[in-house]
């Protein structure tokens, strides 16, 4: 018995010290990561020049599956309609608003993100959410981007993405909710659907 | 006692007078034609306009007049200016300035509406489309222009312009597949970014002048005010500036287009590569009338030195020559002079009375002159007796040729149509003053030049010699040959087409008509116009609709075109945009200027965006332009200087100021009710409401309304919609119809009269019938002619028809009355001095005709050349077909000619109540 319990508590303390560094990581360490990882992948001379483009890309856009949370985009991007949705529905669009984004996000990464120098500015935490002020400046220009996280699971993963003022999370709440207006749930995600496979 | 006789007796005491006063006769004549020409100087005018060549009652005449009076004779001149040359507005406004200095020569232009005017409009006139872009635009910018009135300024307008190309960068990204028509680049429209790039630049340069940026977005198609209200054809190819000159007749007119003329001429020279040129109804009439009168000069003195050479060839005589060259001249003159008493002016038509009068009139001398020259040869050079023969012998002949031509002419006087009908009075006085110059003044000034032994009359003797010795041994082949031709002049006539278009009988090279062919061939408009009135608006409206559906019809102007069209609907589709404005307002001034590193940070970030596309796609240009105008003003403002400072607070000053103006501007347009009548210029409703309240329309042709067949598709559309439709193209369609059928009119009254003369003449039907032999044979030929060279009809040589009577009946009664007088005569069927002057006579005549073909006008050249073919034909028909008649037909079907009695009152009653004829022949006494 004694040995069991043992063997559980050394078990349970290696995955805690496993997952610690994320929980133990502040949230500007967090999204530095994130950052490093990529710029890594950017600048890596084996993956360079458009012929590994295709390599990069999977490579970023591991990197964004594994720091966003996507159900929680999903929800938010629909706003009040979301409730209006069966469980089916939910999982279905949840599924393929997150290959969306991936596929989005990573070809934003790859066309405005090179050799910026990325700064790090504020960090502001409010209870279980948190945004990271950066800005990325290459010879005399640069641009604001903020990072909003919140924790899930004991983790800080990513939301949202301000870009110079504008969200992108706000910028698929806009169109979604005009798209459902003016046609239907089904219509967007079936221009989603089509989206998807051409981008695929 | 008989014709006959008498006309011996009116000779020989003719000849009588004329040996004892022939100085007399010569003095008072030349006296006579002296203050003939010095009355007809001080008193003769001219009318040039078309009106002027149809009767004043009529009432399409009387209609227009009203409307000259209604609405004033307006735009008589257009100066034509051709688009395209960066300075043609501004070649406008020097034309105006010009103009403005001659106020009594053109008491009024009108080549622009001042935009001042129709500024707090100024929306309501764009098209629903525009409107809508406009629309569009503010409500795609409205976060745009909420953040920059709250920050009003450089840098709030840049931070916005950033956010507003980060959300459509991101949105293209993330969301851009949603779009209907998604845009295949993910870069928006950039010219808002571009301009304002430029004028910063431009700013911070320390450049003074400022050009909105703001202008070209958000009021597309009204970006420079300034420069807007002139008036242009509907495809923008010409400018037309309209001006109204004084009016006080053709000197005037002619006068005032010369000046207008100088003036642009003077104006081009300071625009060097403008073209431009002075068309309009009365630069039109004035060419033609300007042109005509040159040239009928030049004709008349042509007319008169050819046929003088050709009377020195025919007569060998310098001296005869000048004597007939005398009497014409003379005759000339007492016909200005009468001419001037009776009608007082010369129109379009009677200014060629001349050349026309010289040609016909010729003939009358030149077969005085021809029996002169055979009696002479007779009974010798200088027998007084001489004299007397060709009085009596050739007087009733010559007399009977002019009465016919007289008789000819007088049918155009009853025509109706004022313009032939003063020809006609003309030629008519003009031939029978020449017959009397022919018969008094030519026999006196032979007597007092040649010496003649005055002996006591011994009767007149001598067989005269044959024409060319010919012995018409086969005449039916002839007669059938030349009879067989005119028949066929009848086929001809079907294929002879009537060309009724007035502008094809203009000098193509004068500038009124080089410039109407520009504007109708290249942007369908036309200086003239159908023109109604209305009694009120809703009829106004109601007639303006019906016409632009008319296909002939290209477009309608009215005091209607001067207010916006659909301004209902768009008041309403601008109503929308009312809370926008009320929502967001602008301060007056700039609070707090930016600061140059703050402004160069934010245009920093618009930079980093636009250079990441541009690694993406090398091509998009816009992104490529303002990149580079980003790298150039942004060194610019981090290491700004105080003038740089300086300059940047002057600059954003304007902006602030601009955005004010901007914004003000689009709200009054937003907010203004639609103009009335009653807030356009007064110069517009001057134009198109009388002041007895009538509306005016002017309507203008889609087609070409030269042309006969366009042109009365169009007048009859219009008069479709209002019977009562005036203006040019309705005067002139019904002017050319009358025209024509007046002349044709003329032409078979006139042949009516001449037949009936000469039946009254010869007594005989026969007779008649042979007399009319060369105008029937000829006219055929010359229709045969017309045919083969593909000559029209046309308004001008129309006239043909009527001149050609008194011609071709010349030369028949010239031939036919010595025929029948004279048993010798009869047995050479046709004497050579007979014969020699109806040669002489013919071709001075082809000459005094001939000579119209030097003129430029094309409708006087083509008479020209239609009665030089058309005597020539006469003449051969003359010397051939009616000799050769004469000769088939024989001495023995043809009485001789009996004693013409003179019926005293009381016998023809006892002859109406059936009493036995008694006569008393005195000749046989």
């Amino acid at each position: 018995m004694h040995k069991i319990v043992t063997i559980s508590v050394v078990a349970a303390l290696a995955l805690w010290l496993a997952v610690a560094p994320a929980l133990a990581a502040t949230p500007q360490a967090f999204v530095k990561n994130i950052l490093d990882e990529v710029m890594a992948i950017q600048s890596n001379p084996a993956m360079e020049g458009p012929s590994h483009e295709t390599v990069r890309a999977q490579a970023i856009r591991r990197v964004i599956q594994k720091n966003f949370d996507f159900p929680y985009m999903a929800q938010d991007s629909l706003g009040a309609a979301y409730d209006r949705l069966n469980p089916g529905q939910r999982q279905e669009f949840a599924t393929v608003f997150s290959c969306l984004f991936q596929a989005s996000y990573t070809n934003m990464v790859l066309r405005f993100l090179k050799r910026e120098e990325i700064k790090y500015g504020n960090e502001t935490v409010t209870g279980n959410k948190a945004r990271v002020d950066t800005t990325l400046m290459r010879a005399n220009d640069h641009i604001q981007v903020e990072y909003l996280l919140h924790q899930k699971g004991g983790n800080w993963v990513l939301y949202d993405v301000i870009v110079d003022g504008v969200s992108i999370l706000d910028k698929y709440k806009t169109g979604f909710a005009r798209e459902i207006q003016t046609g239907s749930f089904d219509s967007l995600l079936n221009k989603m659907k089509t989206q998807l496979k051409a981008v695929q | 006692m008989t014709i006959d006789s008498l006309f011996n007796r009116a000779c020989e005491a003719l000849v009588a007078v004329l040996k004892r006063g022939a100085w007399w006769v010569i003095l008072s004549s030349l006296i006579l034609a002296a203050l003939s020409v010095n009355y007809a100087y001080h008193h003769l005018t001219f009318r040039t306009s078309r009106s002027d060549l149809v009767a004043s009652d009529q009432r399409l005449l009387l209609l227009g007049e009203k409307l000259s009076k209604d609405f004033g004779s307006r735009d008589d001149l257009v100066v034509v200016v051709e688009n395209g040359h960066p300075r043609t507005k501004a070649f406008a406004e020097g034309l105006a300035q010009e103009l403005r200095k001659y106020p009594r020569e053109f008491p009024e232009i009108f080549y622009r509406l001042q935009p001042a005017a129709f500024k707090k409009w100024a929306l309501l006139y764009l098209e629903p489309k525009q409107l809508q872009e406009i629309k569009d635009k503010l409500q795609d910018h409205q976060a745009l222009l909420a953040g920059l009135a709250a920050n009003p300024g450089l840098t709030g307008f840049y931070q916005g312009v950033n956010h507003e190309l980060t959300g459509s960068m991101l949105g293209e990204l993330f969301t851009g597949f949603l779009q209907e028509d998604r845009r295949q680049e993910n870069i928006p429209d950039l010219s808002l970014l571009i301009a304002s790039l430029q004028g910063l630049r431009g700013g911070l340069e320390g450049k003074a002048a400022y050009k909105s940026p703001l202008s070209g977005v958000f009021l597309k198609g009204m970006e420079d005010l300034d420069q807007e209200g002139y008036f242009f054809t509907e495809n923008d190819k010409y400018l037309l500036f309209l001006v109204t000159p004084e009016k006080d007749g053709f000197s005037q007119a002619s006068h005032s287009v010369q000046l207008l003329r100088d003036i642009v001429a003077q104006v081009q020279r300071q625009f060097p590569g403008v073209k431009a040129g002075v068309t309009g109804p009365m630069a039109l009439e004035a060419d033609e009338m300007g042109s005509a009168t040159a040239d009928i000069a030049l004709a008349t003195w042509l007319s008169l030195a050819g046929q003088m050479l050709l009377l020195i060839f025919f007569f060998r005589s310098l001296r005869r020559t000048l004597i007939e060259g005398l009497v014409l001249i003379v005759g000339l003159c007492w016909t200005f002079g009468v001419a001037t008493l009776v009608v007082g002016h010369l129109n379009l038509l009677s200014v060629i009375f001349a050349p026309l009068m010289l040609g016909i009139t010729i003939d009358l001398g030149v077969h005085w002159f021809c029996r002169l020259e055979e009696e002479q040869a007779l009974q010798g050079k200088t027998n007084g007796n001489s004299l007397h023969c060709t009085m009596q012998r050739a007087a009733p002949a010559i007399v009977y040729a002019a009465l016919a031509a007289a008789a000819s002419f007088i049918p155009l006087s009853l025509t109706g149509f004022k313009g032939l009908a003063e020809l006609g009075v003309i030629l008519t006085i003009g031939v029978l003053l020449m017959l009397v110059a022919t018969l008094t003044l030519l026999p006196s000034l032979v007597l007092v030049t040649e010496r003649f032994i005055m002996v006591k009359t011994q009767g007149c003797r001598g067989t005269p010699k044959p024409f060319l010795h010919l012995r018409w041994r086969q005449p039916a082949v002839l007669v059938s040959g030349g009879l067989a031709l005119a028949a066929l002049g009848a086929v001809s006539l079907l294929h002879v087409h009537f060309d009724l278009n007035p502008l094809h009988l203009q000098n193509q090279k004068t500038e009124s008509v080089v410039w109407e062919m520009k504007l109708m061939e290249n942007s369908r408009y036309s200086t003239a116009f159908g023109a109604i009135t209305t009694k009120n608006l809703e009829d106004l409206e109601a007639k303006s609709t019906a016409l632009k559906a008319l296909p002939t019809v290209s477009h309608v102007e009215s005091i209607l075109s001067f207010l916006p069209s659909q301004a209902k609907a768009k008041r309403e589709q601008l109503s929308t945009l009312a809370p926008i404005f009320q929502k967001i307002s602008f301060p007056a001034a700039l609070v707090r200027p930016s600061n140059p590193r703050e402004l160069a940070e934010v245009l920093g970030s618009i930079h980093f965006k636009l250079a990441r596309a541009l690694e993406s796609d090398p091509s998009l240009v816009q992104v490529k332009e303002a990149a580079g105008l980003l790298s150039q003003v942004i060194p610019m403002l981090k290491s700004a200087g105080p003038r740089t400072v300086a300059n940047l607070e002057s600059y954003e000053k304007k902006f602030v100021q601009d955005l004010r103006d901007t914004w003000d501007f689009l709200r009054d347009g937003v907010q203004s009710p639609a103009p009335q009548i009653s807030d356009l210029p007064a110069e517009v409703r001057d134009r198109f409401i009388s002041p007895q309240g009538t509306y005016l329309l002017r309507v203008f042709s889609s087609e070409d309304i030269w042309d006969p067949a366009p042109l009365g598709k169009f007048v009859h559309d219009l008069q479709h919609v209002d019977p009562d439709v005036t203006g040019d193209p309705v005067l002139l369609y019904y002017f050319t119809q009358a025209f024509r059928n007046a002349c044709l009119w003329a032409a078979g009254v006139g042949l009516l009269v001449i037949a009936f003369m000469l039946f009254g003449v010869f007594r005989s039907f026969k007779l008649t019938m042979l007399a009319l032999i060369p105008l029937f044979v000829g006219t055929g030929w010359t229709l045969n002619l017309m045919w083969l060279l593909n000559i029209p009809f046309n308004q001008a040589n129309v006239l043909f028809l009527p001149l050609i009577l008194g011609e071709g009946i010349e030369f028949g009664i010239i031939i036919l009355v010595r025929w029948q007088m004279e048993e010798s005569a009869r047995e050479i069927t046709l004497p050579a001095s007979t014969a020699k002057g109806v040669l002489l006579a013919a071709l001075t005549t082809t000459l005094g005709f001939g000579s119209l073909m030097v003129s430029g006008h094309q409708g006087t050249f083509s008479l020209g050349l239609l009665a030089t073919v058309g005597s020539l034909s006469v003449l051969l028909a003359s010397l051939s077909v009616l000799p050769a008649f004469l000769r088939l037909v024989g001495k023995q079907a043809i009485a001789p000619r009996q004693p013409q009695r003179i019926i005293p009152v009381w016998r023809r009653v006892l002859l109406l109540l059936g009493g036995k004829e008694v006569t008393l022949d005195k000749s046989k006494s």
